[in-house]
C-alpha cells in the first residue's frame, strides 16, 4: 500500500532516480565496453584535443535526462575545484566529487557551496546538511537556493569500474528546498571516503548528471 | 520564486524506504525547460494570477476589479461578441499601476455601415492592498486619450472571501455610469461634476475636464476560482452599450452577465460569456512575465574558465612561464592566441597592450547582448594566455571604436572568485569600472588587421504596420543586405539595400489630409514608390571630446525619408543616473523611391535632451527642441527596462501645433518595446525585434529617427547596466 499526496508548492527535478530502483544501484548506467566512448561524437573543442594529447585523466558523465554521454577530460584544479571538459567545450566543475560548478549545459550550476554534504558522505555518516547552488535568473541575476539535505547510509556496494571491484557505501542525499525537493546518489569508496560513482542534480532545466571515474 | 521549479510531482510514500525515489511519478513535462517554466508558474500563480475582463483590464466580464497582475506582466488579449472585435496589450507597469493599449473594431457603428477603428488607452492604479478585513482598493481611467467610445471612471474595491471566491463592488462615472445611473455624488463637491460632455471629444486629447463627471452607477460581481482551471464570473453591469445598441444591433436586455474562464498551462485563458441577456462573446488571453524567458539563462558553450598560475596547468595550456610578454614575438604569439581564442566567442580583439604587470585589450562585441558575459570571457581567455606576472587586465569595451569605459580586474580575484557561491557580486565589487576615455585605441598596439574593418550581413528583414483602416494589420517582408567599413577608428561608413519580397505595405491607399508639411504622413507614398531601396546610407565620425563626452557628425542618407547632416554631442559619465545631450540636424526629405533623390522639403531640426536613469528599472527621458514640421516642443519617455534587455515604454509629444491641426489623435504618442532575440531563442544574440507603434501617424512632433544615437549605443557599457547583468560576467 502507498498513500499519494499532490504536493503543491513542491517540484522536481527530471527524472528522479528511476535507475535507483534496480536491485543493484546504478547497474546500467555506464555501459562497460571496450572503447567508452563508442557512439560519443567527434571533439569540437579544442581544449577537449589538447587534453586529449596528453592523455588527461577521464571521468564518465551522462546527461540522465538527454541520455547524452561524453567522456570528460581533466583540464586543472583551482581553488579545490577539478576542472572538467567535454567534447564540445562543455566544463563540470568537482569539489571532492561534488558538482560545484556547470557551464555549457544549460541553466547552469554557477556556483555550489556542498561543503557539509561531503563531510558526511566521505566518512560513510548518516545526517542532515545543508547545501547552497546559485544559478542565473532569466532576468540576468544571480539567484541562490539553500536546501537542507538528509544524508543515509543505504547500504554496502560493490562496485564495477571497468574491471575493477570497489567497495563502496551507496548513500542517498535527499535536498529539500523552498520548491524543489532532490536526491543525488553517492558510491563512496570505503576505503579512501573518495566518491567514485555518483549521480547529482546539475539543476531542474539539465536534470541530473551521472558520473564514473575512469579508473587508471 | 525560485526558477527552480522543473515540474509537478506526485509523491508516493512507499513502506520500503529504499525504494521511495521508485514511486515518484513525474507529472510535468520534463524534456524541455521551457515546459518546466510553464509548469511552474502554472503552478504557483494559477490562483494568484487574476482573469481579464472583455475589455481586456483585470476584472470581471465587463467591470474591472481592484485585483493587479503580477508585476511585469504582460497580457495580449482577442476578444469578440457581436460586430465587435477587441485587441487589447496590457501591462502591469509596476506592482500597483498597469496600463491598456486598446483596438477595437466596431462594425457598422458609423453612419452608412460604418466601421470605427478605435484606439484608446488604460490606466490603473490600486492604491490599497488587500489585508485581512479590508478589500483592495483601485481606481482606473478607461479610454483617458481616445476617441472616447470606452470613455470611463472607476472607483473598484475587491476583497477574497475564503480562497477561490473574489467580490467587487465600484462606482463608474462616464460609460460605466450608463446604466442604473444616479447624480454624481461628487456633486456636492462642485457643480460642475454633475454634468459630462456626451459624445467625446472625438480628438484624442486628454479629456481631463470631463474625468468623474456626469452620472454615476454601481456595478459588481464575483468571480469564483471553482477549480485550479475553470473561473466562473457573474457580473451586474453599469454599462448600457447605449452608443452600440443602434447602429450595431448590440442588445441590451438584462445588465448581468456571466462568463466561464478556463485555464491552460502556457499561459493562455480561453472564456466565453453571455452578454446582457442576448449576447455571447468569447476571448482568449496570453499572458507571459518579461522576467521569465522559456529559456531562463540561455543556450550557451561553456567558454573559456579560468585558469590558474601553476607550472602543470600552464604547461596544459601551451604557456611557456619563462616569459613575460617582452618581446615583440612573444607578444605577437599572445596576441594571436588571445585573437583567437576571443572570436571563437564572438569577441574581436583590437588592440593589445602589456605594460608590465598589466595587460590593455580593446574588445568589441559581436555576440552577446549582455555585455558582461563578453568582458567575462575576455577576462577568463586572458588567464590562459598571460604569463604569471601580469596581474592586473583593463578590458575597454569599444563601440563605433569609442573607447566606452575600462573595466579593471584583478586576476588573483579571478582565480579566487571563479567557484565562490557569491563570486558574481564579489566580482563586481572587486571590479573597478572607470571612464573609457584615458585608453584610447593607439595604433602601434593593434593586432594585426584591426583596421580597416569591414562587416557586412545579408538577411531578411519584417516590417509591420498597424492601424490602417482598410487593413489593420499589413506587413512587408524582404531581403537586406547591410555592410559597414571602418577604414580607421571612429570612421565609418554603412548602408542598408532592403529589396521587398512579399508584403501588402504598398496595397494602402490613404493619402496624408495633413495641414502641416507631409513630413511623415506621406508614409503611403514612400511604400507604393519604393522598390530596391537605400534604406540609409551614411558616413559617421564617432570621437571623444573629452571626459564623459562623447560625439557624433553623420552625413548622408540618415534614414529612409531624410537625407542631410546629423551632429550629437553626449555628456554621460560611466557611472551615476543623469545624461545631457544635443542633437542638431540640417535634413532634406528623400524622394518616395528611398534611393538618391530629394524632395523640396528642407529643415533644420534638433533636441536638447535629459535622460535619467532611476535604478529600479526605469528610464526617463525628455527631449526638447525643434521637430521636423518646424514645430517646437518637447517630448518626454518613460520606459521599463529589463535587465535581460526586454525594454517597454510609452512616450508623448506635444508641440506648438494646436490639436486641431494636429489632426486625428490630437498630438503623437504611442508606446514600444523591444524584445532581444536571445530572450526568444535563449541564443546568444545583439539582434532583436522593436517596434513603435502610434495610435496615428501624423506629421506634428516627428522626430528625425537617426541612427547611432549616443546615448542608446553607451549606456550599456555603464554602471548601473553593468552592474545590473553582471551576472552573466561568470556565463
Amino acid at each position: 500500500m502507498s498513500r499519494c499526496r499532490i504536493s503543491p508548492g513542491l517540484a522536481v527535478l527530471a527524472a528522479l532516480a528511476l535507475a535507483a530502483c534496480a536491485p543493484a544501484p546504478g547497474k546500467g548506467l555506464f555501459k562497460r565496453q571496450p572503447d567508452p566512448t563508442a557512439g560519443i561524437p567527434e571533439p569540437t573543442s579544442g581544449r577537449y584535443l589538447a587534453l586529449q594529447q596528453v592523455q588527461a585523466p577521464a571521468l564518465q558523465v551522462v546527461v540522465e535526462d538527454r541520455s547524452q554521454r561524453d567522456l570528460m577530460l581533466f583540464s586543472h584544479r583551482l581553488d579545490g575545484v577539478e576542472l572538467w571538459y567535454g567534447r564540445d567545450g562543455v566544463q563540470l566543475g568537482l569539489r571532492d566529487g561534488m558538482l560545484a560548478y556547470t557551464r555549457g549545459i544549460g541553466g547552469d550550476l554557477m556556483a555550489a557551496d556542498t561543503r557539509q554534504s561531503h563531510a558526511l558522505l566521505a566518512s560513510g555518516q548518516s545526517g542532515t546538511a545543508k547545501r547552497f547552488h546559485s544559478h542565473l535568473n532569466g532576468n540576468d541575476q544571480i539567484e541562490t537556493d539553500s536546501y537542507i539535505c538528509d544524508i543515509r547510509r543505504v547500504q554496502d556496494f560493490t562496485l564495477a569500474i571497468g574491471e575493477a571491484r570497489v567497495p563502496t557505501w551507496y548513500m542517498v542525499e535527499t535536498c529539500h528546498g523552498p520548491d524543489l525537493i532532490f536526491e543525488n546518489y553517492y558510491w563512496v569508496d570505503r576505503r579512501s571516503g573518495v566518491i567514485q560513482q555518483s549521480r547529482q542534480l546539475a539543476n531542474p532545466f539539465s536534470g541530473r548528471v551521472a558520473f564514473q571515474r575512469v579508473l587508471s | 520564486m525560485s526558477r527552480f521549479s522543473g515540474a509537478v510531482i506526485t509523491e508516493c510514500m512507499s513502506s520500503r524506504p529504499v525504494r521511495l525515489v521508485c514511486c515518484i511519478a513525474i507529472t510535468g513535462l520534463i524534456g524541455s525547460g521551457g515546459a518546466a517554466q510553464d509548469q511552474q508558474q502554472a503552478r504557483f500563480t494559477i490562483l494568484d494570477r487574476p482573469t481579464l475582463t472583455f475589455m481586456g483590464d483585470v476584472g470581471l466580464i465587463d467591470m474591472p476589479s481592484a485585483d493587479s497582475m503580477a508585476d511585469a506582466d504582460v497580457t495580449a488579449t482577442a476578444m469578440y461578441a457581436n460586430n465587435i472585435l477587441r485587441t487589447v496589450i496590457q501591462f502591469q507597469v509596476t506592482p500597483r499601476i498597469s496600463g491598456i493599449f486598446r483596438y477595437a473594431v466596431l462594425n457598422d457603428f458609423l453612419p452608412d455601415s460604418g466601421t470605427l477603428y478605435d484606439r484608446s488607452f488604460d490606466i490603473r492604479y490600486r492604491f490599497l492592498d488587500e489585508t485581512r478585513h479590508r478589500p483592495a482598493f483601485a481606481i482606473g481611467l478607461r479610454d483617458f486619450g481616445g476617441t472616447g467610445v470606452y470613455g470611463s471612471e472607476y472607483i473598484v474595491a475587491t476583497k477574497g472571501v475564503g480562497d477561490r471566491l473574489r467580490v467587487s463592488v465600484g462606482i463608474g462615472w462616464g460609460r460605466l455610469g450608463s446604466y442604473g445611473g444616479f447624480s454624481n455624488p461628487l456633486g456636492i463637491l462642485a457643480d460642475g461634476f454633475k454634468s459630462r460632455a456626451t459624445s467625446g471629444n472625438n480628438a484624442g486629447e486628454l479629456d481631463f475636464g470631463e474625468w468623474f463627471r456626469g452620472d454615476a452607477a454601481f456595478f459588481g460581481g464575483i468571480e469564483w476560482r471553482a477549480t485550479d482551471r475553470f473561473t466562473f464570473k457573474f457580473e451586474y453591469s453599469s454599462d448600457a452599450y447605449e452608443r452600440e445598441a443602434d447602429p450595431m444591433g448590440f442588445t441590451h436586455k438584462s445588465p448581468f452577465n456571466a462568463a466561464v474562464s478556463y485555464r491552460f498551462d502556457n499561459g493562455i485563458d480561453l472564456s466565453a460569456a453571455y452578454l446582457y441577456g442576448s449576447e455571447i462573446g468569447v476571448m482568449l488571453n496570453y499572458t507571459f512575465n518579461p522576467k521569465t524567458p522559456r529559456i531562463p539563462d540561455g543556450i550557451d558553450d561553456g567558454g573559456p574558465s579560468v585558469v590558474p598560475r601553476d607550472v602543470a596547468a600552464a604547461r596544459s595550456w601551451g604557456l611557456d612561464l619563462s616569459d613575460d610578454g617582452a618581446s615583440p614575438a612573444s607578444r605577437a604569439s599572445m596576441q594571436a592566441r588571445l585573437a583567437q581564442q576571443l572570436e571563437a566567442e564572438g569577441v574581436i580583439l583590437k588592440s593589445f597592450r602589456i605594460e608590465g604587470r598589466r595587460v590593455i585589450v580593446h574588445i568589441r562585441n559581436d555576440r552577446y547582448d549582455a555585455p558582461t558575459q563578453a568582458i567575462g570571457r575576455t577576462a577568463r581567455a586572458l588567464t590562459s594566455v598571460l604569463p604569471p606576472q601580469v596581474e592586473t587586465f583593463v578590458i575597454v569595451p569599444i563601440v563605433a571604436s569609442m573607447p566606452v569605459s575600462a573595466i579593471t580586474i584583478q586576476r588573483s580575484d579571478l582565480e579566487e572568485l571563479a567557484f565562490d557561491l557569491d563570486g558574481s557580486w564579489k566580482s563586481y565589487a572587486r571590479a573597478d569600472i572607470a571612464e573609457g576615455s584615458p585608453y584610447r585605441l593607439r595604433r602601434e598596439d593593434y593586432v594585426p588587421g584591426a583596421y580597416p574593418d569591414m562587416r557586412a550581413r545579408f538577411g531578411g528583414y519584417l516590417v509591420p504596420s498597424f492601424f490602417d483602416p482598410d487593413s489593420p494589420i499589413r506587413i512587408e517582408v524582404g531581403a537586406e543586405l547591410v555592410a559597414a567599413y571602418t577604414p580607421r577608428p571612429g570612421i565609418v561608413f554603412s548602408g542598408a539595400l532592403r529589396q521587398p519580397i512579399a508584403g501588402n505595405l504598398d496595397d494602402a491607399t490613404r493619402t496624408s489630409n495633413s495641414v502641416l508639411p507631409h513630413v511623415r504622413t506621406d508614409i503611403v507614398e514612400y511604400e507604393k514608390e519604393s522598390e530596391l531601396e537605400v534604406s540609409y546610407l551614411t558616413g559617421e565620425y564617432f570621437f571623444r571630446p573629452g571626459d564623459n563626452l562623447y560625439g557624433r557628425v553623420s552625413v548622408g542618407m540618415l534614414e529612409r525619408m531624410y537625407g542631410g547632416i546629423s551632429a550629437e554631442v553626449l555628456w554621460k559619465p560611466v557611472e551615476g543616473p543623469l545624461a545631457l545631450g544635443g542633437e542638431f540636424n540640417y535634413v532634406r526629405q528623400r524622394d518616395y523611391d528611398v534611393l538618391f533623390d530629394f524632395r523640396d522639403y528642407e529643415v533644420a531640426t534638433g533636441h536638447l535632451s535629459a535622460y535619467y536613469d532611476f535604478s529600479n528599472g526605469f528610464l526617463g527621458q525628455v527631449d526638447a527642441g525643434r521637430y521636423l514640421a518646424g514645430d517646437w516642443g518637447a517630448t518626454f519617455s518613460l520606459d521599463r527596462e529589463f535587465a535581460n534587455g526586454v525594454k517597454i515604454g510609452g512616450f508623448f509629444t506635444l508641440t506648438d501645433v494646436s490639436f486641431d491641426d494636429f489632426g486625428e489623435g490630437s498630438f503623437d504618442k504611442g508606446f514600444r518595446f523591444i524584445v532581444p532575440l536571445s530572450w526568444l531563442t535563449g541564443e546568444p544574440s545583439q539582434r532583436g525585434f522593436g517596434q513603435t507603434i502610434r495610435p496615428v501617424l501624423r506629421d506634428g512632433g516627428a522626430r528625425l529617427s537617426v541612427r547611432n544615437r549616443l546615448y542608446e549605443i553607451t549606456r550599456r557599457l555603464h554602471d548601473p547596466e553593468l552592474k545590473e547583468r553582471w551576472g552573466r560576467f561568470w556565463r
